[in-house]
């Protein structure tokens, strides 16, 4: 199917799933209706509810329906549906109260009914959760810990959810709205299941091995695993996946990156890996033969989804990587395209690759713009930062319309959004991967 | 730039799960919205006076404060008041609450109601007979229905009941 058909039709059955509560209570036996605010505040309950059930299959890394939008996109999409899923459970009591203020009493978390009191606990929960993940970087929360605790508390609110809609009893005194309703939640629920022990259960029989870790420069690390007894991962060049180390894939611990090698090899990976936090900090020291588990490929920043004439690309520091594997499998396939690449770093000592990329601007029709915030003395290239000025002198005038692809840090990808703005590149020629998913 | 379109597509997204929702509303309430407007104007019954004590305005006041969240209307409460128990049951499940099951058109339901004896005896009162005449229910009341006062009331307190007492005490209908 092509992507923005696929992405047309999974929208629509997104919108279906969330509003069919709302047509199935209209529909057969239906209790006595009530005033306008109160069926209104109802509804936003159900559709608020189903909103964040369906969280549940979003993030659980089916490719059908993530492959149209990429998987960066869906979990920022994640965070803004399930955002606006707790506002509208919010709104579902506040304006019971407004409308008539003699519920107050049931906002209490321990007075109230059991009914109120389900339904106030999981309206907690869920607010919990939301400020768990918003703070989550300025408390200092664990990025593994943070995961366990978020499914875990999205778990406990869509079932207090539902035990408040059993309890409150009103549309869902009809046996089969309330299996309706029930149904949908369990085969959101039953993603997680898929995520955490299918998944892993299938990765079981696909291990690799690490099989080579060299140093480059700028504490990045070349880290290649070769496949153990199977055919490996076939990928397009500019995709990732979520490398779990050890002896079992069901560990929580897991972190995505980006391929750095060339597409045509699906049996001997390799990631570029720069020195960050706790688990990429130790990237460098993994015994060789460790056990290694790949849950991809995933991703739609890649050149092979969207042909172009040539392509422009624009790396920030490790954002290097999907270009590199971008160029290697480019190479290797003989292609003849024209490329730029602006690679902007903070020193040569800490730009890595650049042998590699020698070697390559050989091999295609590479042209390779270095920007450096710290340049050498003998330096004659460029410095400071890619912006339209960069651009104005090296990116070629001509007829043809070339793909641009930006990967870096947040700042990197906002300055090089905004100069490509300024020369006038049309937005659909534009497309940016976001390391920072959480 | 697929991000701010998807920014845009998640408001767009808001905007329209509200408005279907408030369209479910309109189609659940339009026509409770027209039978309550013809239903809230006060009957003027025989009723209005008990004892010469004026319930009217206490009644609709603490229903409309406390009860019309949940009921829109009550049809089954002349019923309940002239089974056997029933008179005092209904008392009972304002003043303590009510938590089990209730069989209702044939059917049964799990009911939590809330308890609301922090009310006085005059709003108990009122409330439960503007139930019991409003929506056309004072057709069947019986000939001289002997309403509530807030004395009732007042007795019924000592009795305190559990909500799961409560609904042990309901009548069959
Ligand atoms: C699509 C994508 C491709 C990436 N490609 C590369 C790459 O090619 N090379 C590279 O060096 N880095 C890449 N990253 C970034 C890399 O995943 C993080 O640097 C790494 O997970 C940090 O883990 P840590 O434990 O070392 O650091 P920590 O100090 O634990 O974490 C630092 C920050 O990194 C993020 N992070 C931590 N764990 C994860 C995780 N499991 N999943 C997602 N984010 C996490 C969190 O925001 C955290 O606050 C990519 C990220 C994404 C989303």
């Amino acid at each position: 199917m092509n992507r923005t058909v696929a992405g047309g039709f999974w929208l629509i059955i997104y919108l279906i799933v969330i509003l069919s509560p709302l047509f199935f209570m209209m529909i057969g036996d239906t209790p006595p209706e009530r005033p306008f605010w109160v069926e209104f505040s109802v509804g936003l309950g159900f559709v608020g509810l189903v909103q964040t059930a369906v969280q549940f299959a979003l993030i659980a890394r089916y490719k059908t329906i993530t492959a149209p939008y990429g998987i960066d996109l869906i979990l920022k999409y994640h965070r803004q549906i399930a955002t606006i899923a707790i506002g509208l459970l919010l709104a579902h009591p506040v304006i019971l109260v407004i409308h008539n203020p003699g519920l107050l009493g049931l906002l209490n978390p321990v007075g109230g009914t059991m009914a109120s009191r389900a339904g106030n606990w999981a309206l907690y929960t869920f607010i919990l959760l939301a400020l768990l993940s918003y703070f989550r970087k300025r408390i200092n929360l664990d990025y593994e810990l943070w995961r366990v605790t978020h499914a875990g508390l999205a778990l406990i609110a869509v079932v207090l959810a539902h035990v408040h809609i059993r309890l409150s009893a009103y549309y869902t005194e009809t046996p089969w709205k309330h299996g309706v309703l029930i149904g949908i939640s369990v085969v959101m629920l039953a993603s997680l299941v898929y995520l955490r022990l299918i998944k892993p259960a299938l990765l079981k029989r696909r291990p690799y091995r690490v099989a080579e870790i060299k140093a480059e420069r700028g504490d990045t690390w070349s880290f290649t695993v070769t496949a153990r007894d199977h055919e490996g991962m076939r990928f397009r060049p500019g995709q990732f996946a979520w490398l779990k180390l050890g002896e079992s894939p069901f560990t929580v611990e897991e972190h995505p990156f980006s391929f750095s090698s060339s597409a045509l090899e699906p049996k001997r990976l390799e990631f570029g890996i720069k020195e960050l936090g706790d688990f990429t900090g130790g990237i460098g020291q993994v015994p060789i033969g460790t056990t290694a588990y790949l849950d991809g490929p995933h991703g739609a920043f890649s050149p092979d989804l969207e042909p172009a004439a040539g392509y422009a690309f624009y790396a920030g520091g490790v954002g290097i990587t999907p270009f590199m594997s971008m160029l290697r499998t480019l190479a290797d396939r003989g292609d003849k395209r024209p490329i730029v690449l602006f690679y902007g770093d903070k020193s040569w000592d800490a730009t890595a690759f650049t042998d590699a990329l020698a070697e390559l601007e050989k091999r295609l029709d590479l042209t390779i713009v270095y920007v450096l915030e710290e340049p050498p003395e003998d330096w004659d290239g460029e410095s400071g930062f890619i912006d339209a000025g960069v651009l104005e002198r090296h990116l070629p005038e001509e007829g043809i319309e070339r793909l641009h692809l930006v990967c870096g840090p947040e700042p990197m990808l906002d300055a090089v959004g905004k100069a490509l703005e300024q020369r006038e590149v049309p937005i659909r020629l534009i497309r940016f991967e976001r390391f920072g998913l959480v | 730039m697929r991000h701010i379109y998807a920014n845009r597509a998640a408001y767009l997204l808001a905007a329209l799960l509200v408005v279907a929702t408030a369209l479910f509303a309109w189609l659940r309430s339009e026509g409770g919205t027209l039978v309550a407007l013809d239903d809230d104007a006060p009957e003027v019954t025989e009723f209005d006076e008990v004892n010469g004590w004026a319930w009217r305005e206490t009644g609709e006041q603490v229903f409309v404060a406390d009860c019309q969240g949940c009921h829109v209307r009550l049809t089954h409460t002349p019923e309940l008041f002239t089974a056997e128990g029933g008179r005092s049951y209904l008392i009972e499940l304002v003043l303590f609450g009510f938590d089990g099951e209730m069989v209702i058109d044939g059917s049964a339901r799990q009911v939590d109601h809330p308890a609301f004896a922090g009310h006085d005896d005059e709003q108990l009162a009122a409330v439960l007979n503007h139930v019991l005449v409003s929506w056309n229910n004072a057709d069947e009341l019986p000939e001289d229905p002997d309403l509530y006062l807030p004395d009732y009331i007042d007795e019924a307190r000592d009795r305190e009941l559990g909500p799961e007492e409560v609904a042990e005490r309901r009548p069959s209908l």
